[in-house]
């Protein structure tokens, strides 16, 4: 009698998820060798997004390179705005008046909590919180109704120019601001028992993806990520730009609140105190706006930056965004590359997910903040 | 830190020479050194104990008649100081050039490298990192940033 | 008189009609007349009072505040065709599939004298049929075109094991409790007041109870138990369609066995239920009780995110399974100490 050998197959099985996919930050291919239900080995793909921004600032001039700055990151765009016109001011030796020193670090602040609570909205959707996904985009609208009252736009603002901002502050602006600040510490709290005190929500964070102190230094993470991992790295504080040297302010970082330092549930805790902290921020500066100019030159389509090169550091939602600008005194920028804090934050994606469910694939990379038109450019 | 110290300790120590230069218009200074000294600095300003530049910020490159310049934005942690080290490599066209890569001293590097490789032609040689991340990719010889590129438009 | 006089009466069908025609007759027109438009009535009430705890709006577009919405939603799915046809196999399994779960029928307490199957042990009877069910979805995840499928089927089942014993133990309580299995006698202990019902009567009746609901929950992946990706994009319009009123249907009949097994079942205070009207208000008071308890477990589940699944089977292992456990040992001193 013969038996043909039967057997379980034990192989590893492949996924494929992307390059459009409901889990994933962007468009970018997830390449997962699984073992059942656990993750063996990552591999991404990115470059989907790419739109050839960078090339693009050698064929404009400078008045138009806004353009392209604000699509780096469009919920964001305000850090870039921020980065281009300080490294442009510093080569032309522009001195941006205080008043526009403000009203920029006003709308930093807007931008950073508003993409703080775009990030906990969608790590509330990978954890199947619905409830708690519409209550916070609820409070992002009014930031966005913010936004549009001073600058005409929700998102890709264009509102900075060389030399401060393209108009004054809009009437009932800082009466706004400080009632959205008060509606939203008072959500803050909400946010906080929905999130912060259920153990539901805690369990299905805490202890997933760690990142470690060392692993922050190797792979040159910044920003809440890194906050989360306990190094304290906050370019407002090393490099204070536009008005942040004036402003008292605490850096949060994580403790390992729940599970372990640097994990997923840090990170959320991490911005759930920087929006407490930024709100803090928009009072002090909407209460002390001083009188002035709100641009000190006013930029047309034939401004000339004098030749030369600066980096500029400015601290975004998602961290460290750096800007080099070479110009050789000509119409068109020689160069402007973008340092971007997710290109470095994707590096440590594959590392993370291995022994992850699957399961938990979407939360991991909701609770990193990934930008990836950041990564494409 | 004082710079002009350290060109002449990395000349005496390693024998390398380097010019400083301003950056830009700016009161910071550049640390110009051959290519082929590049991973020799490198190594050494990250153990040099008036340096200790053990963070690098970030890695950028762009061309300059027709030359390529890669610039290392470095910073210590340890000391809290900057420093920006930079070399050139000349452009044979439509080909690779090659240096040598920094990422056994600033594994933070990585994406730079990969990134400029791709859209500059700029071979990182002794970069082994698997990190299991792919950027984009152009065809051979095809390096878009480089002042050479043509867009070619096709009409469909 | 039968045990399903009822149904006969409901449709005037002679008395001497055989029992398969009237069982085919009934369960045509309940699934007509009351679980589809109860699918898309719930529908609409759930998305309302979701949008409204929600902080929005709902649908307000199709009819009167959105009242048609479900029929808008069913004509739409109806138009859309799958871009991966099903298999032979995966047809058979989903055949199988709905024949096991609409074979419960046969089984639903809907009153006294609307039960197809009276055995003594008809309250065991759907645990039979659902098992079926959920493993035939399994089987279809096994046949399936990519390891998603295969993953979703397996996680399928564990999940319905792990959900299935804790209620198979609390249906076990309930029979300590009051003597028998079977649904009527069920009920009548029930009878006259809330304080009659098993669920207020003794706190392990109520504890049982929650569990029951809670494993049910788990079995049929409704939330927060439930996966988000739920495999349907393969689905085609009529198998999506199919696959939403079975989840219903399996939703609605689980809240129709807990209402009989702890909230009193057809009793409505107590009146004297007899003839047609008798069998229909019995069957409104059932289909109503568990119409509250569907709404009110899915309003409840919005305030919390998804379970991962590893971690719904651990709570079903390590919680669900050990408190079932300690109430029907706790049942069974109750009914020796201080009685029925």
């Amino acid at each position: 009698m013969r038996f043909s050998q039967e057997c379980l197959s034990t192989e590893l099985s492949l996924m494929h998820l992307g390059p459009i996919h409901p889990s994933l930050p962007g468009p970018m291919k997830l390449a997962l060798q699984v073992d059942g239900e656990r993750i063996v080995r990552a591999e991404i793909e990115t470059g989907y997004l790419h739109k050839g921004l960078e090339k693009s600032y050698e064929n404009r001039n400078w008045f138009a390179s806004m353009i392209p700055t604000d699509r780096i990151d469009s919920e964001g765009s305000i850090f870039a705005e921020m980065a281009l016109c300080m490294a442009v001011e510093q080569i032309c030796n522009i001195q941006v008046p205080r008043r526009a020193q403000m009203i920029r670090l006003i709308l930093s602040e807007l931008n950073r909590v508003s993409c703080h609570l775009t990030y906990l909205a969608r790590v509330a959707q990978s954890v199947g919180f619905e409830t708690t996904t519409h209550y916070i985009l609820r409070e992002r609208e009014l930031i966005l109704d913010l936004f549009e009252l001073m600058t005409g736009s929700r998102f890709n603002l264009n509102f900075f120019r060389y030399g401060g901002v393209s108009a004054d502050i809009t009437e009932g602006f800082i009466e706004r601001i400080f009632e959205v600040c008060r509606i939203i510490q008072i959500r803050l709290r909400e946010y906080h028992a929905l999130m912060i005190d259920n153990q539901s929500f805690v369990t299905r964070l805490a202890w997933l993806g760690p990142i470690s102190a060392e692993d922050v230094y190797l792979m040159g993470i910044t920003g809440p990520n890194a906050r989360a991992s306990g190094v304290i790295t906050d370019i407002r504080k090393s490099h204070p730009y536009s008005g942040y040297d004036l402003i008292d302010f605490r850096v949060p970082l994580g403790m390992g609140a729940a599970g372990t330092v640097g994990d997923s549930f840090d990170r959320l805790k991490v911005r759930l105190e920087e929006i407490q902290e930024s709100l803090l921020l928009l009072t002090h500066a909407a209460e002390s706006v001083p009188p002035g100019d709100f641009s000190c030159i006013r930029v047309t389509h034939d401004f000339t930056v004098p030749a030369g090169e600066y980096f500029s550091r400015v601290e975004g939602a998602r961290g460290f965004l750096g800007c080099h600008v070479v110009s050789s005194g000509d119409f068109s920028p020689v160069r402007v590359q973008w340092r971007t804090p997710s290109q470095n934050q994707l590096q440590i994606v594959p590392q993370l997910l291995k022994g992850v469910a699957l399961q938990d694939v979407p939360v991991l990379l909701s609770t990193l903040d990934l930008s990836i038109p950041e990564v494409d450019r | 830190m004082d710079l002009k110290n350290l060109a002449q300790k990395l000349d005496r120590e390693l024998a390398v020479s380097s010019t400083l230069k301003p950056f830009g218009r700016t009161e910071q200074i550049v640390l110009d050194v051959k290519s082929e000294d590049l991973a020799k600095v490198a190594g050494w300003l990250r153990l040099e104990e008036s340096a200790r530049l053990d963070w690098l910020e970030n890695l950028s490159c762009f061309e300059s008649k027709s030359k390529l310049v890669l610039s290392y934005f470095l910073r210590s942690q340890i000391l809290d100081h900057s420093l920006i080290v930079r070399c050139e490599l000349s452009i044979p066209e439509g080909e690779k050039v090659s240096v040598t890569s920094v990422a056994s001293v600033w594994p933070m590097v990585h994406p730079y490298e990969q990134e400029i490789s791709t859209l500059f032609g700029v071979e990182f040689k002794g970069n082994h990192s698997q990190r299991g991340v792919k950027g984009i990719s152009f065809a051979e010889g095809a390096y878009p940033l480089r002042k050479s590129y043509v867009w070619e438009a096709v009409v469909l | 008189m039968t045990h399903f006089q009822g149904w006969i009466d409901f449709f005037g069908l002679p008395s001497e009609a055989p029992a398969p025609l009237v069982f085919f007759v009934s369960m045509t027109v309940f699934f007509l007349f009351m679980i589809i438009p109860l699918s898309l009535f719930m529908n609409f009430l759930e998305r309302k009072m979701t949008a409204d705890l929600q902080a929005r709006v709902g649908p307000n577009r199709v009819g009167s505040s959105g009242v048609l919405q479900g029929f808008a939603d069913m004509l739409k799915m109806l138009s859309k065709s799958a871009h991966v046809s099903e298999t032979s196999r995966e047809r058979f399994w989903l055949s199988m599939q709905n024949a096991a779960l609409y074979s419960t029928f046969a089984a639903l307490p809907l009153g006294s004298s609307l039960i197809f199957v009276n055995s003594e042990l008809n309250s065991l009877i759907p645990f039979v049929a659902l098992s079926l069910y959920f493993v035939c979805q399994s089987l279809i995840g096994i046949d399936g075109k990519n390891i998603e499928e295969l993953l979703l089927g397996f996680r399928s089942g564990f999940q319905f094991v792990s959900g299935l014993i804790p209620s198979f133990i609390c249906v076990l309580t309930v029979g300590v409790y009051t003597g028998s299995l079977n649904w009527s006698e069920i009920a009548q202990v029930q009878n006259g007041s809330p304080f009659q019902w098993i669920a207020l009567s003794n706190p392990f009746g109520l504890v049982t109870g929650l569990v029951f609901i809670l494993s049910g929950m788990l079995m049929f992946q409704t939330p927060p138990f439930h996966q988000l990706d739920r495999g349907m994009r393969h689905r085609s319009a009529s198998g999506l369609a199919v696959y939403r009123i079975n989840q219903f249907y399996a939703t609605l009949i689980w809240s129709v066995f807990s209402v009989t097994l702890f909230f009193g079942a057809w009793d409505f205070f107590g009146e004297d239920s007899s003839g047609f009207i008798g069998s229909a208000v019995e069957m409104f008071s059932v289909l109503l009780k568990a119409c509250v308890m569907m709404i009110l477990s899915r309003v409840i589940a919005k305030a919390l995110p998804q379970i991962r699944m590893d971690q719904m089977t651990d709570f079903s292992w390590k919680v669900l399974t050990p408190i079932s456990l300690v109430c029907f040992l706790g049942m069974t001193l109750w009914v020796v100490g201080v009685g029925r």
